[in-house]
This record gives structure tokens, sequence and C-alpha cells, in this order.
């Protein structure tokens, strides 16, 4: 870019940002591969043409077509707008898209004028915006801060070759300092038209974050398509997880803010099934009841039966980023609490499951505070355990089984004394009996547990879990099937788990009168493929960056702006607080002494009193005049009419010098004026250029006239006519 | 303090003005169509894209601020211009600030109130130095010509809008009457009238002009001593008199209202017939309406009358009384100068006045000029 004319770096920003925009439609719309080529090569054409100079010019001709058949051109794109907006796709955005790069190919091919480049730089704004209303990925972050780039560039060029423009065609008489011409591009101007756009970028953030966000919504789309999951529905056949469990799309992201990586497996419940018939899990506690938000943004779940439980594991809060889902489900570590967020309403049913009222198009924020429960110790080592009523009816139900399940059970079970140790020999043998595979084939068959306990011995968590709940059941311990995803890959840098389709889990919850529900997960853990650590480092930041600019920028909101000034006034609350305290602590000693004095002062001569108070005004008076005044920038002035003066005495210095080694010598007593008149009448040649330098020499070192380059330049050109007449 | 305040108070309430450009125009139209955008749909990604142009927006105002501030200006005016006559003025722009250049300068004189474009403009000043900027300053009419200062403006950087800054950088100038050709007849009566004023005539001088015999009263400084020698008798020399050429020249002031042109013809000429006679190294006189100028000589003398002449304004015509209150030649009839007289209206009441004048001069209806010499009257 250095020693780069004006007009040819004008032309390569405008290239440029012509290229940013039309990159951001390519990576966002749906545009045919044809035109996508032949936008490149319009690029193409345009770059050669600024790198290859006036080399390029007989085959770029060669190429250019006449204005008649670009017209022709032109007219066609707008007929096929029309076909492609009421026939093909018709939609007005993505038929617009396609008209908009075929003006902007259009213009590429015709920058002549100063409206061409005006014209490409308000299709390219047009291009911006319509791949804006598309896409909310990351990499409309770099595409974006390119485009800026590139218009802080290329509005400064803009200005700077029409400004030249206008002195070359006589509209305006541009005086330039020819020391410092602006023709070319230096490295000075490269770097500070850089730094300038660095400041465009900072501004723009601030600005970003400060505009009051309100949407109103009248032609808002929504965006998006939903994640198709299964598993969450009020129906499940068992194993139709199987068909997402090599899914790598991400479901959500969970940070813990509050909390350290848990130790152990980490659980987010979705739905929970009381309900078996052989083949599938239901539920008949589906009801479902709204939650009462209190305070506003927040709300509150009734645990049931936490009055009876005493235990409990910390709160973990989590925050969790929700893809959109074809689901209402909400996820969250067992035991929620609470849950905050920007949600339309809360609902929940009976077995703690949490829904939103409809599956959301978009992504959803939201806080969950968990608290699971701890199994008390007496209720482990009981040997009995009363159920309620209710809990009997709905979680020992148990479909026509084989003989061959309860036979198993019992065998299993007959070293176990009490019901904890029942359920951890029935964990324990699936744990080690059965062999986790994902490679199953499709059975039409009506007792896949059976098949899976006696036959297959290979399954995935949710043969595991129905299979440990229905031999729980059959020795009458309730339990119920829960299913969620098993959060396993920590993303450290930033901080969260990233959870997708593949982690989708089910385990067992198996009731205590007093503990509540438990947590069990027969499922043997999954040895993990090796994978590239590089590469899941790089998706790892990759992910991180993704959630961020969500977070910094998509899913910015007026909430987020009110939660930043509420942060500001807290921080600078705590601030003051902190700076009073550090005053307090350093100047109490000397407020306790002016205190004391004050109380002496009472007795002294109120004469001295007034004395110091005057004293003190006029200590305060000087201190601000002396601050108004600043003597020290008359200093710094003063040093540079010195210098100035510096050069006014060195040339004058320099001619008496001349006129010495000519025979004329200047007396002490003779002033300037009077060395003139004598230099007239001795040597009358050089008399103009003494006078003319001794009248210079005057204006600089007496006057107010400034140094200028151009006394400069005189004073030495007469220098040189002297010494050439000597 | 009050000097203090009030140089305060002048920066915090610096005048500034901002006037968008085409371009700026449509930015705007296209920052407001993104801002409906973005309020319309809620998307962040359009606020940014708002946030974009609103930061280019912000980011002129800031840059165009920097390069107006610590802007001096020196102008270098000449004292007198004549009316319709370009004259070259310098103006000196200085650079105060420290590291910041200032660019795309654009100035415009402020004329009572008004903004006159010279189509000045300066690309590039660099920090601390200076640019030298000449251009040509006409006046139309004679008079006090006003400059209540100097407007400075920019585009910078990126061609958006243009911010002003008046800078109260006042200067007058007295606009002289215009110089016209004189016409040929004119000419050659003044001609004619010079070659009667070019002849040897005695007087203070160095050339000699007469030797005669000496008569009591004579200087005797002035005997002539080797011609004494050789008559034997008290010579005394004569020397021709040197510089002796005189003019007068009178301007009526009275005019009507109505025949602004002719009066201002009759100034015009009036301001013409003095230069020529100044070039001429005469001794000059002047009455100009009640001003009365004596004989001398010299630039100075010249322009006290030339300020006159821009500065006189018609009288309504008077009556025969009145008029000779206020009307009166100076020049006694023995004086020996030559006298042109001016009247930009046929009154002949004044004229009579000057009916020994050696040239009147009559501006009549369009600009129709009578001459007449003491002799006769020419066409």
């Amino acid at each position: 870019m250095s020693s780069m004319s004006l007009d040819r770096a004008f032309y390569l920003s405008s290239i440029l940002l012509a290229g940013a925009a039309f990159s951001s439609l390519a990576l966002t719309a749906d545009v045919p591969t044809w035109l996508l080529a032949l936008g490149g090569v319009a690029y193409v054409v345009c770059l050669a043409q600024i790198v290859a100079g006036t080399q390029s010019r007989p085959w770029l001709a060669a190429l250019r077509l006449s204005p008649v058949t670009w017209n022709i051109l032109l007219l066609t794109a707008f007929a096929s707008f029309w076909i492609d907006l009421l026939w093909i796709s018709q939609e007005l955005l993505s038929a617009g898209i396609r008209f908009l790069i075929v003006l902007m190919i259009n213009k590429l091919f015709n920058l002549q004028q100063r409206r061409d480049f005006l014209h490409l730089y308000a299709i390219s704004l047009m291009a911006v915006l319509a791949s804006a209303s598309l896409t909310t990925q990351v990499w409309y972050a770099p595409v974006f801060l390119a485009y800026l780039f590139a218009g802080i560039w290329t509005l400064l060029l803009y200005h700077l070759t029409k400004e030249r423009e206008d002195a070359a065609t006589g509209t305006s008489h541009l005086v330039r300092d020819t020391a410092q011409d602006l023709g070319r591009i230096t490295s000075r101007f490269f770097w500070t038209t850089n730094g300038m756009a660095v400041c465009a970028v900072c501004l723009t953030l601030s600005i970003f974050f400060i505009i009051p966000r309100v949407g109103i919504g009248l032609l808002q789309k929504d965006r998006g398509e939903s994640l198709r999951t299964t598993g969450f529905s009020e129906r499940v056949d068992l194993g139709v997880m199987g068909s997402i469990k090599q899914d790598p799309s991400i479901v959500m992201r969970v940070e813990l803010p509050d909390s350290e990586i848990p130790q152990g497996n980490f659980y987010l419940r979705g739905m929970a099934y009381d309900h078996y018939n052989g083949r599938s899990w239901s539920t008949h506690l589906s009801t479902r009841r709204p939650l009462n938000e209190k305070p506003q943004g927040t709300f509150t779940i009734r645990t049931s039966g936490s009055h009876l439980s005493k235990k409990w594991s910390p709160e973990i809060r989590q925050d969790i980023v929700l893809e959109p889902l074809d689901t209402p489900v909400l996820f969250g570590a067992p035991g929620a609490v609470s849950i905050t967020g920007e949600l339309i309403g809360v609902q929940s049913d009976a077995m703690g499951a949490l829904f939103l009222p409809f599956p959301a198009s978009n992504r959803t924020e939201y806080t969950i505070r968990s608290r699971s429960s701890i199994l008390d110790s007496q209720e482990q080592s009981a040997t009995l355990l009363p159920y309620p009523e209710f809990i009997r009816q709905h979680y020992l139900q148990l479909p026509p089984l084989s003989q061959q399940v309860a036979e198993l059970t019992h065998s299993v079970v007959q070293d176990g004394h009490t019901p904890y140790e029942m359920i951890a020999l029935v964990k324990h043998h699936l744990l080690t009996t059965y062999r986790y595979s994902l490679d199953l084939e499709v059975t039409q068959s009506n007792k896949p547990v059976e098949d899976f306990l006696f036959i297959r011995k290979t399954g995935y968590c949710e043969h595991y879990a129905t299979a440990m709940i229905l031999m729980l059941r059959s020795i009458g311990i309730p339990s119920r099937l829960v299913t969620g995803f098993l959060a396993s890959e920590w993303n450290e840098f930033g901080n969260y788990y990233t959870v997708r389709q593949r982690d989708a889990h089910a385990w067992v919850e198996v009731y205590f009168p007093r503990s509540g529900w438990i947590t069990f997960d027969p499922t043997p853990p999954v040895v993990q493929a090796e994978t590239n650590r590089w590469w899941q480092s790089v998706e790892g930041l990759v992910d991180s960056v993704r959630l961020r600019w969500d977070r910094a920028f998509i899913q910015y909101s007026a909430t987020d702006q009110l939660a930043v000034l509420q942060g500001v006034r807290e921080g600078s609350d705590a601030l003051r607080n902190a700076l009073s305290e550090s005053l307090a602590s350093r100047l109490g000693p000397l407020i306790d002494r002016l205190r004391t004095a004050s109380t002496t002062m009472a007795a002294v001569d109120v004469k001295q009193a007034a004395f110091m108070s005057v004293l003190m005004m006029t200590g305060l008076l000087l201190l601000t005049a002396i601050l108004l005044k600043k003597p020290w920038k008359n200093s710094h002035e003063e040093k540079r009419a010195s210098a100035q003066q510096m050069f006014a005495v060195r040339v004058y210095g320099q001619m008496t010098d001349c006129l010495t080694a000519h025979g004329i010598r200047k007396s002490a007593h003779e002033t300037p004026a009077e060395f003139v008149r004598h230099v007239e009448r001795e040597w009358a040649a050089g008399s103009s250029c003494v006078r003319k330098l001794t009248d210079l020499y005057c204006r600089l070192r007496f006057g107010q006239h400034p140094l200028t380059s151009e006394d400069v330049s005189v004073a030495q050109q007469l220098l040189h006519q002297l010494q050439d007449l000597g | 303090m009050w000097r203090i305040s009030s140089t305060f108070l002048s920066r915090l309430f610096r005048h500034r003005s901002l006037l968008f450009t085409s371009e700026g125009l449509r930015f705007l139209i296209f920052t407001l169509a993104v801002g409906v955008a973005a309020v319309n749909t809620g998307n962040n990604l359009f606020y940014l894209l708002l946030a974009m142009m609103l930061s280019l927006v912000v980011m002129s105002g800031l840059l165009s601020e920097i390069c107006l501030r610590r802007l001096e200006f020196r102008r270098q005016l000449p004292d007198y211009i004549f009316a319709n006559t370009p004259v070259p003025v310098s103006l000196l722009v200085i650079n105060r600030k420290r590291y910041l250049p200032s660019f795309s300068l654009r100035f415009f004189e402020v004329v009572d109130g008004l903004d006159t474009d010279h189509k000045l403009s300066v690309a590039h000043v660099a920090p601390c130095s200076s640019i030298l900027v000449t251009y040509s300053l006409v006046a139309r009419h004679r008079g006090i010509y006003r400059l209540t200062g100097l407007r400075a403006a920019t585009p910078f950087p990126f061609g958006l809008f243009q911010k002003k800054t008046l800078i109260p950088l006042d200067a007058t100038i007295t606009v002289c009457p215009e110089l016209t050709p004189l016409p040929a007849a004119l000419s050659h009566v003044l001609a004619a009238l010079g070659q009667e004023q070019g002849l040897i005539r005695r007087g203070p001088g160095m050339a000699l002009y007469n030797l005669r015999e000496y008569q009591p009263g004579d200087d005797s400084r002035a005997i002539h001593w080797r011609t004494t020698a050789r008559t034997s008798k008290l010579m005394v020399k004569e020397t021709e008199a040197e510089d002796q050429q005189r003019v007068t020249i009178f301007l009526s002031l009275f005019s009507p209202k109505s025949d602004e042109g002719n009066f201002e013809h009759a100034v015009s000429l009036a301001a013409s017939l003095l230069t020529l006679f100044h070039q001429r190294n005469y001794f000059i006189q002047a009455v100009i309406g009640d001003d009365t100028f004596s004989f001398a000589t010299g630039e100075d003398h010249y322009t006290e009358i030339l300020r006159s002449l821009a500065l006189c304004r018609s009288w309504e015509p008077l009556t025969s009384e009145a008029l000779g209150q206020t009307v009166h030649d100076p020049t006694p009839s023995s004086e020996d100068s030559m006298r042109i007289a001016i009247f930009p209206w046929a009154d002949l009441a004044v004229k009579e006045r000057f009916s020994d004048a050696d040239c009147i001069i009559t501006i009549s209806g369009s600009k129709h000029v009578v001459y007449e010499s003491r002799s006769r009257v020419l066409p």
C-alpha cells in the first residue's frame, strides 16, 4: 500500500469494500453457484486491473462490454428478479439479494465516474444489511470489521481524491504545501488511517452497547429453524434416543458461574416418565401448572417432598443457553428451585419437569438454580421403607413381564437386606454384566427389555434405565425414567459445558420417603473415541467465541443494558465507598487534629485565626491564578519564539560575515537600518539583498511575524545572491 | 480575571456551523433507514450497522473539529485599493497544533456578514507550520470595504458535512474610485494646458535662467562673481523654477440622488486626473466638497486626497444663496496653477464661480462629458 497513488488506493479500497459485502452475501444467502462465480470473476478482474495497472488495459478493453449490452443485461436481470419474486422463490429478500449481486457486478465493470462509486457503496451497504437480516453466525464479525476498515479507507480516499479532482477542474483553487504533498500513500498516512479505523471500531462498539434497545416488531420474522430432537415428548418409544446419539449438534451451553466443575456426572434433567407399557414410556402425570413469577422474571418451583428431606446438596446455579428445539422442555440439574430469564411463562408437571408454553423459535437464555436431594443415612440403612399410596400407584406400575425378569431380579438382590442395597446390586449387575453399544439392529421386538437382559445383552442408556426400573419395581421399589442430557464436554476457553445431541441420556430416579427422588444411573460410562486434542481445542475455542458473539451482540437486549447500568452503578457505589474509606483512613488523623485544633482555637486570639484564614484564601487564589495562567505554557511559547529569533540572528550573522568579507564592516553602534544605508553607500549592488535580509531579520527578531518555510527559502536565496555578488 | 472569563466563554461557545454535503445527506438518509429497520426488527446486527454509521458521523465531527482548532490567520491587505481593480491579498494560515495537521481547509471572506467565496482551499497544513495563500480581492464600489472576519471550513475527513467556524479577523480597506483611462479629448486639453504650465520661468532652482544687474534687495548669495568680474558690474544669477507645475482639482459634490451614476463618474474622473498629475509629480491642490487639500506633492498627500474621494458623498443641489456659503475656490486667481473643475451636475450657479478655471468638466446625462477650456468649449 505504501507509495501507492491516491487514485489507485481509492479504487482498491472501493473494491475491497464491495468485496466484504459480497462475501457476507455469499456466506449467508442461498445464492446460485454461477452467480457467485460471476461475482468472483468480477472481483478478480478488478483486482487484476489495480495490480497490473496500465499493462492490463489492452486485455481489459477486450473484456469490456458496451453500455447497450450492459443495459440489456440489467433489464434482463430486473425481469428475472420479478420472475424470481413472483414464481420461483416468492421471497423478496432472496430475489432481492440475487438482483443486488447482479447490480454489484455491473458496477464493478463500470466504475468510471464518481457517481458509479457512490452507487457501488450503496449496493454494498444494502448487501451487508441483507446478510445481517439472514444470519447470526459469528463469521459476520470479521466480515463486519473488514467492511468497517474498508469503509473508513474508502470514505477518506473518496474525499481526498474528490478534492484533487475539483482543483484540477478549476472548481476550487487548491494550495498545497509541496513539502507535504498527499499525492501518495505514505506509511504515516497508512498507519494514521488504520488508527482511525480502530477508533471507529471502538466508537461503534460503544454506541452499539449504548443505543436503547427497542423492537417494535412490525415486520419481524422468526429466524432460525428448531433443532429436531427426540426423547422429550409425552410418549417415548424405547430406543428412539439411538437416532440422535451420533448427532454432534449443540443443544445447549451450561455455565456454572458460582461452582466448580462437579465431580462425577453432571445431569441435566428434562422429562420424567412413570408408565411403561412394554415398548414405550409415557407420563400419566402430564398436567402442567404455571409457576408463579415472583419477583419479576423469576419462577419459583415448589419441590415435592422437600418438607420431608433434610439434606440437600449445595445449590448450583446454571446459566443455560438453549438452542431452539422442537420441544418446550427446559433443562437443568435435578432439584430445580427457581428459574430466571426472559421467559414468557414457565410450567411444571407433577414430576418436576419444566416447560415453556410452546417451543422457542430463538435461542433461550435462562438461569436455573438446583438443589438435589441427598440420601438420608437412616433411609440408606432402613430395611423397610413406607411408600405413600400415590407413589405406589404411579411408580410401581409394571407391564406384562416374563418370569425371567423377576427371577433375574431376585437372584441379583438376594444378598441385599435393605432397599438401598438392592438398588445398588441391581445397578452393579447392569453395569458389569451388559455391554454398552449404539450398534443395534432395528427389531420389532415386543419385549425390548427382555431382549436386552437375556438375548442381546447390549444396549444403551434407555435399555439400562428401563431394565433397572422394571427390576426395581418388580421388588416393590418405586422408580421412574428420566430423560435429559449428560454433560461431559467442558469448554475450558469459555468455562461452560457444551451439550450436544449425542449427550442425550436416560437414567433412573428412585423414591425414598424422606429423601425424595434420588438419581441412579445404571449405564456404564462410554469410552470416548480418540480425538485429536488440538482439533478439540480449536473447536472449543470457536464455540466459545460463537457463544460470546451470541451473548454480546446477537442476544444483547434492553435487559442486558439495564444489567450493565446496574453493574456500573454498583461498581461506582463500591468505588465511592472504597475511596471514602481510604480517605477516611488516611485523613482520619488529620481530621482528628483539626478537631482538636478547632477546640483549642476557640481559646486562641481571633486576630490570629483571621490572619490564618486570609493566608489560606490568598494561597488558594494564587494557586487558581497559576492554574489559569499556565506560566509553563508561556515558557514553552517563549522557547519556540526564541528558536525563531535564533534563526533570524543566524541569518543576519551570515549576512554581516559576507559583507565583512566584502570589506564592509558593521559598527557596534549602527542600527540595522543605519547599516543598510551604509551598505547602500558603499556597495549598491548588494544593497537590495541586504535591505531584504535586514527587513526579514527585524520582523522575525522583534516582531510577531512567525517563521514560515517561505521565509527560510527566501533568506537562503538572498544569502546565496549576496555571496555570488561578493 | 474578567478577560480570562470572557476568553474562556468565547472558547466555550465558539461558533460552529454544519452544512451537509450531498453525499452527507444521502448518508444520513441511509442511516435513518437502517435505524428504522433496527428499531422495527430489534435485530442486533442492524443496531451494529447503525452504530457503525453513527460512529462515522461522530468521527467526522471530532476530526473536523480538530482540523479547525488552534489555527491562526494573518491577513496582509493594502492600505487602499481601487474599485473594480483586483488586488492580491495574502493570507497566512498557521497551524499551532503540536502534533496534528489540518486537512482540506477552505476559506471565505466575510464581508458585511456575507461569505464571499474566492475558491480558496488548502489541502494540508502540517503541525507547527504555516502556509501562505494568495487571492485576488475586487471591490465593486468605492468607500469603506469592511471585512468582518474569515470563515474557515473543512469537509474532512469523509466529506459528509462541512464544518465552518468564524474567525474574527476584522479589517477595513478604503476603496478608492475606479481609475479610468482619460478620454482623448480631455488628454488634448490637458496637454495644451500643460504646455503653458511647462514654460520656463524664473524661480527657485539650480539651472541658469538669466543674468542681470544687481538691484538693492537682491540676495547677495545670488551674485554671479565671474560675470561680475568680467563686466565690472555686480551681476546676479536668476535660476529657472523647478517643480513649479501645479494643478488644482475641484470636484463639486452637488448632484441629485437620481444622478448617482454621473456623480460616480465624476469622482472616478477626479481620481484618474489626480493619479495622472501625481505620476507627473505635480503639486496638487484638491477641493472636494468642503475638504481642501493644499498644494503638496508626495504619496501621503496623494493618498489623503484619494481617501477623501473614496468617502465623499453627493450633496443635494442648493439654492444660490446657500451655495455661496458652501462653495469656495481657495485658489487665488493670481496663483500660477492649472485649475480643473469637475461638475457631476450641470449647475450654472456653481459653474459661474469657476468660470476662470482652465478646464471645466461637466458630466451631463448618460455620462456625456463636456470639456471647456478658458478659451473655447471642446466637443
